[in-house]
């Protein structure tokens, strides 16, 4: 079967695509054909991707499904709750810089809501083999200096991310990525060194941001500050710890963006960012739980609400006594409620968890029930591991707001099976580092998720993983669980094919959480208020808001 | 006046090199990594050949007497070094931040003193009444109230309920002087209740004092009204003790600011000081340090100078 698949294919079904395509095809169009479903949204954005050929000066490949019905024009008032770390998609490394980054870069190409593929700079790519993918780049598109987007810039982005003096947080993230080739002005090939099924994943994120090599080049450090870029909004100023303006790229698209600017207020308070919601002074603001009881019976605000990736969890090192025991681990699972632990401290919000990957994901195991609560089986399997008379051990965990009352609950809930717990109370990176050096078997340590399964299951439960703490024990030697499950994580980041992908994580998510190799809690939901003059949000189940999609009520 | 401002300063000199001192061997025996602090818990990691380069350009792998010893040389040439997070030059930071929390300071003071001396006044004068206790009560209240909690029913009353005040955010004066003032009103008063009690009980314990005083009794015996006794024979005197706590709370004023800059969003020293602690940012923290000591200086030289001016007969030099 030839490998090769070109966007076209997007117009099939995804079903259609895999048949007419044989299994294990040039996959990686598979894997672009990730969560797109049957949805109008889907099928809008479709329509918007193939209309991209009309060449310069076409309809930027973003989705706009009602493009005819939004007004153009005025300011939208954003308050959020830290700075971007840095505006340099290299050196940026904060989960909330994607909020100004996406309206200020075209990513090559772009997460959907559903972390599907859409297109972005590149309107079309195609597989040429499970190694090599060539994109073709939009012809028309400049950046804000008004130089073109090229296929020299890509390669420029990619290579600058890998090279040790960028000191990029994405290095690790291309690795994959042996090689950009120039083709042409806007064709570009990626040779990859494996295959990595998140491929499209990852440049949908900040690794795919791409960056003019002249301007980059010449800006040096102050490009962190005022980075120039092809997105819809210009970076007017960034005051630190006050605010940052955004405004229009009028050469962007005819009648795109819809906003002429994007003001956003740093404003730490959760409570006093909500004020300014109430006040008119913000337009959108990130909601708090303990606010969205307010927000929803309030006029003048629509809240919205949708799953995150996000879970709560127990971070288990395997390699620390007695968590090395499974019947341990499973004992703690099932000693715990996790239906109070939701109402208590998420005030409800959000749903028990299953596994590590959420419904904001196309891998997410509908059929995966939650670890029940069973204080005779967990008694039983204490038992059984040799400890019927109890056990004590310690957890480390930051002290705020919502992990410390956590905490106490679980040590409530635990006590009520024999085993002691000791709360260790630390700073971020005082508990991540002592966690690390193996001083606590448990880190009550919540994770934000990622767009693709293998970026979160690999990363948290692989043996080699970066958050898997037991890696950082030299004495340990995974056991066969573990290695059975490692195996089975690996074949899944071989395939591109997405049917045969969800059906191994399937079974992985099953075997992690009945072997307890970790013990989640809760499924987070997102939530934003905005001012009822905001229009056109869509909720992404990365969390990141996309402002330049907004527009506002004439 | 001049040879003794010069003085004050230069004597401070070795009390700003064991502040300094102190803050750098806290901060690195209290451990803890900058750069695992700048690359958090969970997003982007670095490679290690990339830490390596980071860590080689800020100089953390120098012994530790180094590092202080090459902080130390750059700080007497007015370079506090560069923020590890962002990479600005730290007196850059400072300078550009201090505009903003000097007039937040300036706005609780002038809220506070405009309060707290006649408040203290009236307790005085009416000793042990109704009145008295009323004062005594406000003022108490508000060292008690714990000004994180102030900020945010002020802002619910003001910004979201009566809609008369904006609830966060900062504009300069010298940009647009009816918008700063609207925006320094809450933390204004937020960051000034605090103060209003020590210097309301001060007052009235000073002036209760003086108005016992033979010279008061002459002033009354001369036919001077009540008005005038107070404000120019006993107030003036009474003075001296609460100019004097007014010196000291200069720092702490300094201190309220972390908090009331984090609540109201200001982009001043204190919420610049608490982001970098957070982040373990030595070279900002111990700028901002230095700049605290800095600031309690000043308020006692601003003390010595108000004595001359309340008291004639003292004499600075």
């Amino acid at each position: 079967m030839n490998a090769r698949q070109t966007w076209e294919s997007m117009r099939l079904g995804r079903r259609q695509a895999l048949r007419g395509a044989g299994i294990g095809l040039a996959g990686l169009s598979a894997a672009a054909l990730i969560g797109c479903g049957d949805s109008d949204e889907a099928d809008s954005t479709t329509a918007t991707a193939t209309g991209t050929s009309e060449g310069p000066g076409a309809a930027p490949s973003v989705t706009t499904p009602d493009a005819s019905a939004r007004s153009m024009g005025g300011t939208l008032k954003v308050a959020l709750g830290s700075d971007p770390t840095g505006l340099d998609p290299s050196t940026s490394r904060g989960g909330g810089d994607h909020h100004y980054l996406y309206s200020i870069f075209d990513n090559l190409v772009n997460n959907g809501p559903d972390f599907s593929v859409k297109p972005g700079l590149a309107t079309e790519w195609e597989v040429v083999d499970d190694l090599t993918i060539r994109f073709k780049i939009q012809d028309g598109r400049t950046f804000h200096d008004g130089s073109p987007v090229t296929a020299e810039d890509v390669k420029y982005t990619i290579d600058r991310h890998k090279d040790p003096e960028t000191q990029s947080y994405s290095a690790g993230q291309v690795e994959s990525v042996e090689s950009v080739e120039v083709v042409d002005d806007t064709t570009a090939i990626f040779h990859l060194n494996t295959i990595t099924s998140p491929i499209f994943a990852i440049l949908g994120d900040r690794n795919g941001m791409i960056m003019p090599k002249e301007a980059t080049q010449a800006m040096g450090a102050d490009y962190n500050n005022k980075p120039i870029a092809s997105g819809p909004f210009k970076v007017d100023s960034w005051a630190v710890d006050a605010n940052v303006k955004l405004s229009r790229f009028a050469e962007y698209a005819e009648n795109y963006p819809y906003l002429d600017a994007i003001d956003v207020q740093v404003v730490p308070n959760s409570s006093v960012q909500f004020a300014n919601l109430r006040t008119g002074d913000a337009d959108v603001v990130t909601v708090d739980p303990k606010d969205r009881e307010t927000a929803r019976g309030t006029d003048n605000i629509q809240l919205h609400e949708w799953i995150s990736t996000a879970y709560t969890q127990v971070n288990i090192n395997t390699a620390v006594a007695p968590i090395t025991d499974m019947r341990v681990r499973q004992a703690l699972s099932h000693s715990l409620n996790r239906q109070a632990i939701l109402d208590a401290i998420f005030f409800g919000e959000g749903e028990v968890a299953n596994g590590p990957i959420t419904k904001a994901s196309w891998a997410y195991n509908e059929n995966l029930l939650p670890i029940p609560e069973d204080l005779d089986k967990a008694k039983q399997l204490l038992d059984a591991a040799g400890f019927g008379d109890g056990l004590a051990f310690e957890m480390v965990i930051v002290a705020d707001e919502t992990r410390t009352p956590l905490s106490e609950m679980m040590k409530a809930q635990w006590a009520r099976i024999g085993v002691d717990m000791t709360i260790v109370a630390r700073s971020a990176e005082e508990a991540g580092a002592e966690y690390r050096n193996q001083l606590y078997p448990m880190f009550l340590t919540f994770f934000s998720g990622r767009a693709d399964p293998d970026m979160t299951i690999y990363e948290n439960f692989h043996s080699q993983g970066g958050f898997n703490r037991a890696k950082f024990n030299e004495a340990f030697t995974p056991g066969p669980e573990a290695l059975a499950i490692d195996q089975k994580i690996e074949a899944a980041r071989q395939i591109y094919d997405q049917d045969e992908r969800k059906a191994l994580y399937d079974e992985i998510q099953t075997l992690l959480m009945e072997q307890a190799f970790g013990i989640l809690f809760t499924h987070r939901t997102n939530a934003v208020a905005l001012s009822s003059r905001v229009e056109g949000f869509q909720p992404y189940g990365d969390g990141k808001y996309r402002f330049h999609e907004l527009s506002l009520k004439a | 006046m001049l040879r003794f401002m010069v003085r004050r300063l230069a004597s401070t000199i070795p009390v700003l090199l064991i502040v300094s001192m102190l803050t750098f061997s806290l901060t690195n025996v209290l451990g803890g990594d900058p750069l695992l602090a700048l690359m958090g818990e969970e997003e982007g990691r670095l490679s290690p050949e990339a830490e390596a380069i980071m860590r080689e350009e800020l100089g953390l792998n120098d012994p530790l007497p180094v590092q202080y010893m090459n902080w130390l040389l750059g700080a007497v040439r007015g370079d506090l070094g560069e923020s590890i997070q962002t990479g600005q030059p730290v007196t850059e930071a400072l300078l550009e931040r201090l505009p903003v929390t000097i007039q937040l300071g300036m706005a609780a003071w002038v809220f506070a003193i405009s309060l707290a001396i006649p408040l203290g006044v009236l307790a005085a004068i009416s000793r042990n009444t109704w009145k008295d206790q009323a004062a005594t009560a406000f003022a108490l209240a508000g060292v008690a109230t714990p000004s994180f909690w102030m900020g945010l029913m002020l802002i619910l009353l003001f910004a979201v309920w009566l809609r008369w005040l904006p609830p966060s955010g900062f504009t300069h004066l010298w940009e647009n002087p009816v918008d700063a003032a609207k925006h320094l009103v809450l933390p204004g008063v937020t960051l000034g209740v605090n103060l209003i009690g020590t210097v309301a009980r001060q007052t009235r314990s000073a002036m209760l004092e003086v108005l016992g005083q033979d010279y008061i009794r002459t002033a009354r015996a001369k036919g001077l009204g009540q008005r005038v006794v107070l404000t120019r024979h006993a107030l003036r005197n009474a003075m001296l003790p609460v100019v004097t706590v007014l010196g000291l709370q200069f720092a702490n004023l300094l201190g309220g600011t972390v908090i009331i800059e984090q609540v109201f969003a200001i982009p001043g020293v204190g919420r610049l000081t608490l982001g970098a602690v957070f982040a373990q940012d030595l070279p900002v923290v111990q700028g901002a340090v230095l700049l605290a000591a800095l600031a309690t200086l000043a308020g006692n030289l601003w003390a010595d100078i108000m004595y001359t001016v309340f008291d004639p007969r003292i004499r600075v030099s």
